[in-house]
């Protein structure tokens, strides 16, 4: 294959690191596209031990991770502060707090643009960003409590009197799912028109699901499985899975 | 003069060219002899056409050259003479002039405009790709991220399982329960051992306890569908509660996925998960649970067998007590207990300072008997709450007290001290006197280890010798 040809006819000479680096190196035509091919399929997993705190350093120094990453970031950069390593320790401290520190100065800029610029989607994006933060504090339930009541209340205000929008919803409800307020989650979702949005089903499925009302879950599933919904590969797997009886 | 622009009115332009030719000939007025400059070298009606040829194109330098010969005739007429025998000369060197000049001209125009044309295109493309980098850019982050954290990759599967090989049982659960959130997304999920004798269920080990009001640690076998997958070998899973009525009855929501842990031939417990995401409870999931379970099978099987074999040959079998790592052992597992029950647990540490004193005017073996005493006199005086078990050295024991907070060990210490030393140790009616220190510490509301308290315990006893 030509592919393993760069691998035979390798000079020694410049080797990117990572794979932002050899996409660069490729654009300057100092290595081959194969290089970045390589590089880009070659990333260890974040949390794999021994950790590469290079790696960890360079995946922190991002400066817009999705919530996914932060949340797996901050699990490893908390092992870290455990460890004997003092230098180790202090750097996983070090990026905890600037993992929380970023997402604190986004919250503060939103905060002050709402106050000059208040509006739907300012709103919303200070609820996410509150949700996010939550989700950051999986380890300290209390933080976490603290931080879903500030998205909650970013969203709906102080006492649920903002009038929440059709894109507002998916927010609301991860929200009122974390809390665990699912009977106010269930009644947001009665509350709305359409009906037939394939969204709204799926998410009074979880809601349902986390209720424990599985045949209202197998219900909706069901309905959604003969209409042939488009959805993600996820929540396809999950569908068909409720929707089939003899499964 | 300004170059002709796509779109301006050709009115426009030979309303131009005509005032240009019109200021000519009025210079030319001025010239009575010499109507349409027709006598030397420097023609100005030629030079304007030829101008307006460049400029303009050809046609336009023709039309310029037809407006000044309408002005010359004008002049020569208004004056009353004749240019009939000069004029056909230049006329005709102007004609030829004004056509290759325009010629020329609308060869370069045509070399600029499609030149033009290919800056435009190339700078359209230049935008386009750098919109594709930008994207491709962003994908590949995206991308790299998906891969650095690949939580459910098999190289992590693989560390997991191999942990399973550590005999070491806290940890081998630890790993299932860590297999089960990563690969199967279970936010809550726990490990319960089944006690045959006592008809129930116990709690070893959970994930994701701390946040969830549930503090109930034991769990009958019967009624409950932890007990019917031991039972049956089965796995539940909660789609079942829609089709099986007696399942439906014992549900009280805490289970989503139940399975078997089997250990040889015999069930030793379930994994239980307790909470999910939605999306996630799928086939595949419970698939992927049976292929946790079963690499983890031999891993734990092995575990298990260590654990218990550790348990018998461990007893010492002059004070009849478990040894170290029976006590470490057992500390781990009330600590994961009562981090889900929030409640408290004591740790002393018993010392006979004087044991090989008395080792050597009585005996290794009644010495020994000693340390027997002062553990049955513990168990009798915290009526049967006390768990005794030999500590690191031969002099040294260690109480596990539940349900005691630090007040009450301090208490607990100082009514042992005084029992102690009131007792009347005899040998043979030899009377022997036994000198006793003691240390504690309590489980406080933060989250310690096994070591830390044990340290906090053998610290305060080091105290106490000083």
């Amino acid at each position: 294959m030509a592919g393993f040809d760069f691998f035979r006819s390798r000079r020694p000479g410049y080797q990117p690191r990572t794979p932002a680096a050899a996409l660069k190196a490729v654009g300057t035509g100092t290595v081959p596209v194969e290089q970045f091919v390589y590089a880009s399929a070659s990333a260890k997993p974040l949390d794999e031990e021994p950790f590469d705190l290079e790696e960890i350093e360079r995946v922190l120094a991002r400066p817009s991770l999705n919530l996914q990453s932060s949340v797996l970031l901050k699990s490893v950069l908390e092992k870290l502060i455990g460890s004997k390593d003092q230098e180790v320790a202090l750097f996983g401290a070090e990026g905890v707090n600037a993992l929380e520190s970023r997402a604190l100065i986004r919250i503060e800029k939103l905060r002050t643009e709402m106050k000059t610029r208040p509006g739907g989607e300012v709103r919303r994006k200070l609820a996410r960003e509150f949700f996010e933060m939550a989700e950051l504090q999986a380890g300290s339930e209390s933080v976490r409590t603290f931080y879903l009541l500030e998205a909650h209340t970013s969203l709906c205000g102080e006492e649920g009197e903002l009038t929440l929008s059709r894109a507002d919803l998916p927010l609301a409800i991860d929200i009122l799912v974390a809390r665990r307020l699912l009977e106010e989650a269930d009644q947001l979702l009665a509350r709305v028109d359409d009906t037939e949005d394939v969204e709204v089903q799926l998410m009074s499925a979880r809601v349902a699901f986390h209720r424990g009302r599985y045949h209202s879950v197998a219900e909706t599933c069901r309905a959604l499985a003969a209409s042939g919904a488009g959805v993600g590969e996820k929540e396809k797997r999950a569908i068909s899975f409720w929707a089939d009886r003899d499964a | 003069m300004t170059p002709v622009k796509e779109g301006t009115p050709p009115a426009r332009h030979a309303a131009e060219l005509l005032a240009f030719s019109i200021a000519v000939g009025v210079v030319n007025w001025f010239f009575p002899g010499n109507p349409g400059f027709l006598r030397g070298f420097f023609n100005p009606y030629v030079t304007l056409s030829l101008l307006i040829a460049v400029s303009y194109g050809k046609y336009y330098g023709f039309l310029s050259l037809g407006f000044s010969a309408l002005v010359v005739l004008g002049i020569a007429a208004g004056r009353g003479l004749s240019i009939s025998a000069e004029a056909p000369l230049p006329l005709a060197a102007a004609i030829v002039e004004v056509y290759l000049l325009g010629i020329i001209r609308d060869s370069l125009t045509r070399r600029d405009r499609k030149a033009r044309e290919l800056l435009v295109s190339l700078s359209r493309d230049k935008g386009l790709l750098k919109r594709q980098v930008r994207a491709l850019r962003d994908a590949n982050s995206e991308l790299e991220e998906r891969i650095s954290r690949q939580e459910d990759s098999i190289t992590s599967l693989y560390s997991q399982v191999q942990v399973l090989g550590s005999l070491n049982l806290t940890k081998a659960l630890g790993a299932i329960l860590e297999m089960t959130a990563r690969f199967v997304g279970a936010t809550r999920c726990s490990i319960w051992q089944h006690r045959p004798e006592e008809s129930c269920l116990a709690f070893v080990s959970g994930k994701g306890w701390e946040a969830a009001g549930d503090t109930r640690t034991l769990l009958p076998d019967e009624g409950t569908i932890e007990g019917w997958v031991v039972r049956n070998n089965a796995v539940f899973s909660v789609k079942m509660l829609l089709s099986n009525e007696p399942l439906a009855r014992m549900d009280t929501g805490r289970n989503i996925i139940t399975m078997p842990i089997t250990a040889g031939r015999r069930i030793w417990g379930v994994l239980n998960v307790e909470e999910m995401p939605f999306a996630r409870y799928n086939l595949y999931s419970e698939r992927m649970l049976l292929v946790i379970m079963a690499l983890a099978a031999p891993g734990l099987e092995r575990a298990i067998e260590f654990d218990s074999v550790v348990h018998q040959e461990d007893i010492n079998p002059i004070t009849g007590l478990p040894s170290f790592p029976e006590l470490y052992a057992m500390l781990q597992l009330d600590l994961a207990r009562l981090r889900v029950e929030s409640g408290t647990l004591a740790v002393l540490i018993l010392e006979l300072s004087n044991l090989d004193e008395l080792a050597g005017v009585h005996g290794r073996e009644q010495a020994m008997l000693f340390i027997r005493d002062i553990a049955r006199l513990v168990q009798e005086t915290s009526a049967g709450q006390a768990r005794v078990f030999h500590y690191k050295s031969q002099s040294q024991l260690a109480v596990l007290y539940p349900r005691l907070d630090a007040d009450g060990a301090s208490l607990f210490s100082l009514t042992m001290l005084e029992k102690v030393n009131s007792t009347e140790w005899r040998v043979k009616e030899q009377r022997a006197y036994l000198e006793v220190t003691l240390g504690f510490a309590a489980l406080s509301g933060a989250e310690q280890t096994a070591d830390e308290l044990l340290e906090a315990a053998q610290n305060l006893l080091e105290m106490q010798k000083v």
